[in-house]
């Protein structure tokens, strides 16, 4: 029998089988979202296909195979044809090979649309479409085809062995997720924020990876560059398809040998062996009792519960549930970050799991559960029996809310149970309330969403539509739809709130509310709570509709609609209105927040700020030279008053006769703005773009002072703003998005090339956007510092501490208040900022500048970051220059993402990475100690000079202080410490710029932050041994000494010029190479 | 006790189910004839409260089915044509969980009436195993056993006797005329020789629409004298004769025919039965389309 003629039998079977083309517009439909990302212009199109293809591999293989093999392999005993099949000529070896060569031609088929579609726009996109068409096919052969039949392989063995779609469902769900957990765990690009745990399982993943894209990272590593063709790819790459293809034929042969199971449909009995003994017996009727609830109540859970739990795929996914949770919280628990460990809580434990892992794991079983439920008595033929008995519909369909409720119950108890075993055999104690607080915010979101799947199923009478509506409702709530599809609302993300993970500092103030004191938060204004009770009275509403439209689990048997207001209509229309009221408020509220804004919106806010404002850049404006703050922080009510007053005066030789005020933020000014002989010219005022025009008089070297009030008002209801947060643990306003900017604010324009021709402008000139260009021979005419006095008086509830930049000059009470008054000595950079909190200080000083560290407890690691304070400002003080400033202050802040952040006189260290954070034992430096001491190097470098010139690189901020870290490390800790830390960013730097799709620029030029941070270690490293630290001092301290405040500003090349100066004449080719030059591969060689 | 007027039903592929069909039935066994397709189990279903039906009225003594279907869902038995069951459930707890849900509260009486509807559906020995791995047969006298729990005064059967031998046929028929004396029992059934010796009374229903109902003997009364057999393939039929079926007996073919007079000299008068009547019908059908 020829293999063709079966091939085209399988396709027959397969052309007139709903499920398939589902599955066929279900996938493009996905790659055409993933796809969907207008404006975006990779600078390396190669390795952006590479990716891409790996990205939908990933995601949609895996549920391909899920869906299409059970309707392949097992559709003889999926539909009792087996006896029939069988018994025919073709031997069972023939068949298996032939509907698995099926399966995979199908989906092969389907994989070859994506990678035309994804050929098509790339070769729209990007000029190379011959060489884009090419490495498509190429891809599609080498990369794709051999993943494809590993898992088909893995499949037919599977149903070999099995004869229950559920474990192919359940083995798709497991390499899906598997290999997403793979990829995360060796820092694999496709997933965000990913890194290394562990070199050898990089190493097998090199010849493992079904869609070998680690053996091509791990050559990009090594070489820096993309590989022009397959010809160019190593031979791990080759090794790595052999193993595959091998391991395919390996289970392929396995999956032959397999004797064949018994079908699920098992053997009858034999009857023969019954007695007739009935001839005699007559009937005798039972009546029945008067309807009762109850018993009929627990008879229904009882069954429904049995029939669930008895289910092999039940057991599985709860097992697979509860490793997956264990090993979670066992591996990890504990991790700070590299070569910090924290000592772990229970918080800490469930933070693991409680955001992901199982709320999407239960969503998903939640999802199958409902169904199951749903259409239990349909697919087990016996819902017309079930239908026909005197048991109202609503009863039939609460039970099943009954017993979903308490099986998602069960879901988060075993989970949680799960934590608590990792917890214990790691010997972290158990905080049992914390446990019961976290069981509640992960099981209210699953209940309403069993309300909601269950609802849907019993108001849809085919199980398809129904499945499909789920499915929608899954892909708005578990992935990233809304977002592709630009849907900014959190309303989309059905089913979501906007809940924080709560830490150790502030526990669950981030999204639960203002109220402190109580674990629910408040209910109206919190992150939580508003998105649950709306998302409730939906859920309840759907419910409520569908308990008297219930169809009785046959699908057909719905009762008539009738416009009869009874208990339960009353119910639904009541919570119906009532989400809708709700929804309104989150609405408006979220307006007020401006969290409605979508990327666009502000990119296009942004482009026309720059098209209309352009031409203030030519204008005369006049400096703030002080500013003047009066704020009260009420952090209980999630408020601040602020009155702000601002010296404005004209440095210019010409009158200044029009003032231009930009407020970039959304929150403006309560009272009218005084400005002394000045008057808001009407026609002027831009509300749309916060811009301001006023006529003013000011001379020349004239100053005036504009007033402003502000009252800020803060809602949970959406994460607060990393910079504004008003919280009675921890507040902080820094009053850059606040107070007014002057005149035309270049940072504000779009830098990007796609985005600013997307928005109708042209690409900045290299002059203006491209660091070496910019200032290739000296600093622009433009530079110029915005620095002025700070004064500024804080007034908190007692027992607070106000904190700001500047000397603390008084401090009292008043009206039940503390006030703290502070004022910087000489100018400093225009960033004020206002922080609260109920803490304490230690207090030090180094080089006669007074230390403060501000912490709720003090600990080792307290004591290490006062230390790298001091050994900082004094290395600096002796070899660069005095501190610019009164005094430095150091305050612990939460868990709201960024590890380490500073501003003039004043720097935020995150206190997860910097209080509960200690080294590991084979950590060969202190991460607490490098990030202190890097931020206050950030006094000097960022906040003394590297600021001023619009348009020049982070290089002076950051990558300079990463040479500070170098040399302070190998100073207080030797060369050991130091090397460590070249190791590690070089890993770091290695792994992140082979899956980047920017292209190469040099150090100086650089805007990523691998290339600014990790780059520029291993760049000063290597300066460091072939110069030598003095020479680099040396042009630093001239750096210093030449454009400090208030001389000219520095930019990254005035410091590329001091080098050369300092530097004998053979060394200038390699400081050109390693600063200016773009060729990484001398970096990566020294791996 | 069951008047049905006007029913009709339309499904949402266009298929017209049921055709403004009125019936009358009273207590007793009640047979519904008709060939695959013709409605029996729409109109079944319809009575059972499955499906709701688009126009008509449905009443079961004082019961508005369709706008109470609890009601009659009260006191209702139930066998669908085709059913499951559920896994890993034993015979037993299956028929429990079905008493349960009629509203079997009590314990003991409902433990008494399973036991003896086991007995009565020869499944006692059977009562601990899993139904789902019962044979065709045994499962049919299961349907049969949890359709009687209760005191079902409507007891709609459709093709009861589907998968049962003789003896297991015949003990079904004692049981159905016992329990009918004071309840209605719908019948549906392919096998017509079941509906002639059980039912008193009988419809016969071809594509929607009742073409015959009445007294089992009424309906057969005319044809008595009319029907003739002969053995034989190839016997000519005259014009005025209608062909019945053509069966066989022990492998000889056999031709059954209505006509007023004797059709041929090969043909012998036989009695009438329900199924002459029924195949009578069928032709009568076929001939006006």
């Amino acid at each position: 029998m020829t293999l063709w003629p079966l091939l085209l039998n399988e396709w027959r079977f397969c052309r007139v089988q709903p499920l398939f083309w589902l599955s066929v517009v279900l996938a493009l439909a996905f790659a055409a979202l993933v796809n969907l990302n207008p404006g975006t212009i990779d600078a390396q199109p190669v390795k952006a296909l590479l990716l891409r293809h790996s990205m939908l591999l990933m995601t949609i293989q895996p549920l391909l195979i899920g869906v299409l093999a059970p309707l392949l392999l097992l559709r003889d005993s999926q539909h009792g044809v087996g006896a029939l099949i069988e018994v025919t000529a073709q031997s069972r070896r023939q068949r298996l090979v032939v509907r698995a060569l099926g399966l995979w031609l199908c989906a092969a088929l389907l994989q070859l649309f994506f990678v035309l579609f994804v050929a098509l726009l790339f070769s729209t996109t990007y000029a190379d479409a011959t060489g884009i068409w090419r490495w498509s096919w190429q891809l599609w052969l080498v990369q794709q085809l051999p993943a494809l039949a590993l898992l088909t392989a893995l499949t037919l063995w599977s149903s070999c062995r099995s004869q229950s779609p559920i474990v192919l469902y359940l083995q798709g769900a497991a390499v899906w997720l598997g290999y997403m957990l793979l990829a995360a765990a060796t820092g694999s690009p496709l997933m965000a924020n990913s890194q290394s745990l562990s070199p050898l399982l990089s190493q097998l993943m090199v010849y493992l990876d079904p869609y070998a894209l680690t053996p091509v990272l791990a050559q990009l590593r090594q070489n820096g560059e993309m590989p022009a063709g397959l010809s160019q790819l190593d031979i791990n790459f080759w090794l790595n398809r052999l193993l595959i293809v091998t391991l395919t034929a390996l289970l392929c042969w396995r999956a032959l040998q397999c004797n064949p199971v018994a079908s699920s449909q098992r053997q009858p009995h034999a009857t023969t062996d019954i007695t007739q003994t009935t001839a005699a017996l007559q009937y005798q009727p039972c009546p029945p009792q008067q309807l009762r609830l109850a018993p009929v109540f627990a008879a229904l859970l009882r069954l429904q519960l049995q029939q669930l739990c008895l289910q092999y795929g039940t057991l599985l996914a709860m097992l697979a549930l509860c490793l997956l949770v264990f090993s979670e919280v066992y591996t990890g628990l504990g991790y700070a970050e590299a070569f910090s460990q924290l000592v772990p809580q229970s918080r800490d434990a469930l933070n693991r799991v409680s955001h992901d892992v199982i709320p999407r794991f239960g969503l998903l079983l939640a999802a199958f559960w409902a169904h199951q439920l749903s259409w239990l008595n349909r697919q087990q033929r016996i819902d017309s029996l079930v239908a026909a008995t005197p048991q109202p519909a609503a009863l039939l369909l609460l039970s099943q809310f009954v017993v979903l409720s308490g099986l998602v119950l069960l879901l988060v108890l075993l989970s949680l149970a799960a934590v608590a075993l990792a917890q214990m055999l790691l010997q972290v104690p158990l905080d049992l309330a914390e446990y019961g607080r976290q069981g509640l915010l992960i099981w209210l979101p699953l209940w309403v969403w069993t309300v909601l799947l269950l609802a849907c199923h019993a108001l849809l009478g085919q199980p398809l539509w129904a499945n499909l509506a789920a499915a929608v409702l899954l892909a708005f709530g578990l992935s990233p739809l809304p977002d592709l599809l630009q849907l900014q609302h959190p309303l989309w993300r059905i089913g979501q709130s906007q809940l924080q993970l709560p830490d150790s500092l502030w526990g669950y103030q981030g999204a639960l509310g203002c109220t402190a004191q109580s674990f629910a938060g408040d209910v109206y204004h919190g992150g939580f709570w508003p998105y649950l009770w709306f998302w409730a009275l939906l859920a309840i509403s759907l419910g409520t509709l569908a308990l008297q439209f219930y169809h009785r689990g046959t699908g057909f048997s719905r009762p008539k609609l009738v416009a009869a207001l009874t208990p339960l209509t009353a119910v639904t229309a009541i919570c119906a209105v009532l989400a809708l009221l709700q929804g309104l408020h989150i609405h408006q509220q979220l307006d007020a927040a401006g969290a409605l804004q979508s990327r666009d919106e502000r990119l296009a806010k942004r482009a026309a700020y720059e098209q209309q404002y352009q031409h203030w850049r030519a204008v005369p404006q006049p400096v703030v030279q002080q500013v003047t703050l009066q704020a009260h922080l009420d952090p209980h009510q999630q408020q601040a008053k602020i009155r702000a007053t601002l010296t404005l005066h004209n440095p210019h030789a010409q009158p200044i006769s029009q003032l231009l005020l930009s407020f970039p933020g959304l929150q403006t000014p309560t009272a009218l703005q005084q400005l002394q002989s000045g008057q808001a010219v009407a026609a002027n005022i831009d509300n749309n773009l916060g811009q301001q025009v006023f006529s003013v008089q000011l001379d020349p070297g004239a100053s005036t002072t504009l007033q402003l009030q502000y009252l800020l008002q803060q809602q949970g209801i959406t994460p607060a703003p990393s910079h504004q947060i008003i919280r009675p643990e921890f507040s902080y306003l820094r009053l850059l998005q606040l107070l007014p900017q002057i005149g035309f604010v270049p940072e504000l324009r779009l830098r990007d090339d796609a985005e600013r021709v997307r928005f109708g402008l042209a690409p900045l000139p290299a002059s203006e956007a491209q660091p070496s260009v910019l200032a290739a021979s000296h600093t622009p005419a433009s530079a110029r510092y915005d620095w002025a006095f700070l004064d500024i008086t804080i007034a908190v509830p007692l027992g607070y501490q106000g904190i700001a930049a500047g000397a603390l000059l008084k401090s009292w009470q008043a009206d039940g208040q503390q006030f703290f008054h502070y004022r910087t000595e000489a100018p400093v950079r225009n960033l004020p900022a206002l922080i609260a909190v109920p803490w304490q200080k230690q207090s030090s000083a180094a080089a006669g500048v007074p230390l403060e560290i501000h912490s709720p407890q003090f600990n080792t690691a307290t004591d290490l970051t006062m230390q790298a304070m001091q050994h900082t400002v004094q290395w600096f003080s002796a070899n660069i220059g005095a501190y610019p400033g009164d005094a430095l202050r150091l305050v612990m802040m939460p868990d709201i993402g960024p590890t380490g952040y500073a501003l003039p006189q004043l720097v935020l260290i995150n206190h997860r990475v910097g209080l509960r954070a200690k080294p590991t034992a084979d950590a060969p430096f202190s991460q607490v100690y490098r990030r202190a001491a890097h931020e206050v190097a950030h006094q000097w470098f960022g906040h003394g000079i590297g600021n001023g010139v619009a348009g020049d690189s982070a290089f002076l901020v950051e990558s300079v202080t990463k040479y500070t870290e170098l040399v302070l490390l190998e100073q207080q800790f030797g060369r050991a410490a130091m090397q460590g830390l070249v190791d590690f960013e070089q890993q770091r730097f290695a792994r992140a710029q082979a899956g980047s799709l920017a292209a190469a620029s040099s150090l100086i030029d650089a805007e990523e932050s691998y290339d600014q941070y990790s780059r520029a270690t291993l760049v000063f490293a290597r300066l460091r041994a072939e110069l030598g630290d003095e020479v680099i001092v040396a042009a630093l301290r001239q750096l210093w000494q030449q454009h400090r405040y208030p001389l000219p500003p520095a930019s990254a090349m005035d410091f590329v010029r001091a080098l050369q100066a300092h530097s004998p004449a053979s060394q200038l080719p390699l400081i050109n190479q390693l600063l200016l030059g773009t060729d990484i591969r001398p970096l990566l060689d020294e791996e | 006790m069951l008047q049905i007027q006007d029913l009709s039903k339309t499904y949402a592929d266009g298929t017209q189910a049921l055709r403004k069909l009125s019936l009358e039935a009273g207590r007793g066994l009640f047979g519904l004839l008709g060939p695959n397709g013709a409605g029996k189990s729409s109109l079944l279903r319809t009575i059972a409260t499955l499906q709701s039906a688009d126009s008509g009225t449905l009443l079961f003594d004082d019961i508005d089915v369709q706008q109470e279907p609890q009601r009659l869902r009260a006191q209702l038995g139930y066998l669908p044509q085709e059913f499951g069951v559920y896994p890993h459930l034993s015979c037993w707890a299956l028929l429990e969980h079905i008493a349960v849900l009629k509203g079997l509260h009590q314990a003991g009486p409902r433990r008494e009436q399973i036991n003896q509807l086991l007995a009565l559906t020869n499944l006692s020995n059977v009562a601990s195993k899993t139904v789902a791995q019962f044979s065709g047969g045994m499962r049919q006298r299961f349907g049969i056993a949890q359709a009687l729990l209760g005191n079902p005064k409507l007891l709609i059967l459709d093709e009861p006797s589907a998968g049962l031998d003789p003896q297991e046929r015949a003990q079904l028929h004692n049981v159905l005329c016992e329990i009918s004396r004071d309840r209605l029992v719908l019948l549906s059934s392919h096998i017509v020789d079941d509906i002639e010796q059980l039912c008193p009374n009988v419809a016969i229903l071809l594509q929607g629409e009742i073409v015959l109902q009445g007294d089992t003997q009424d309906l057969i009364s005319p044809l008595s004298g009319q029907i003739w057999q002969a053995y034989g393939a190839d016997i000519d039929l005259p014009p005025q004769a209608q062909l019945l079926q053509r069966s066989y007996q022990r492998g000889i073919p056999l031709q059954r025919v209505f006509a007023q007079e004797c059709p041929g000299a090969d043909f012998s008068p036989v009695a009438a039965t329900l199924q002459d009547r029924y195949f009578l019908a069928l032709a009568k059908q076929e001939a006006t389309q």
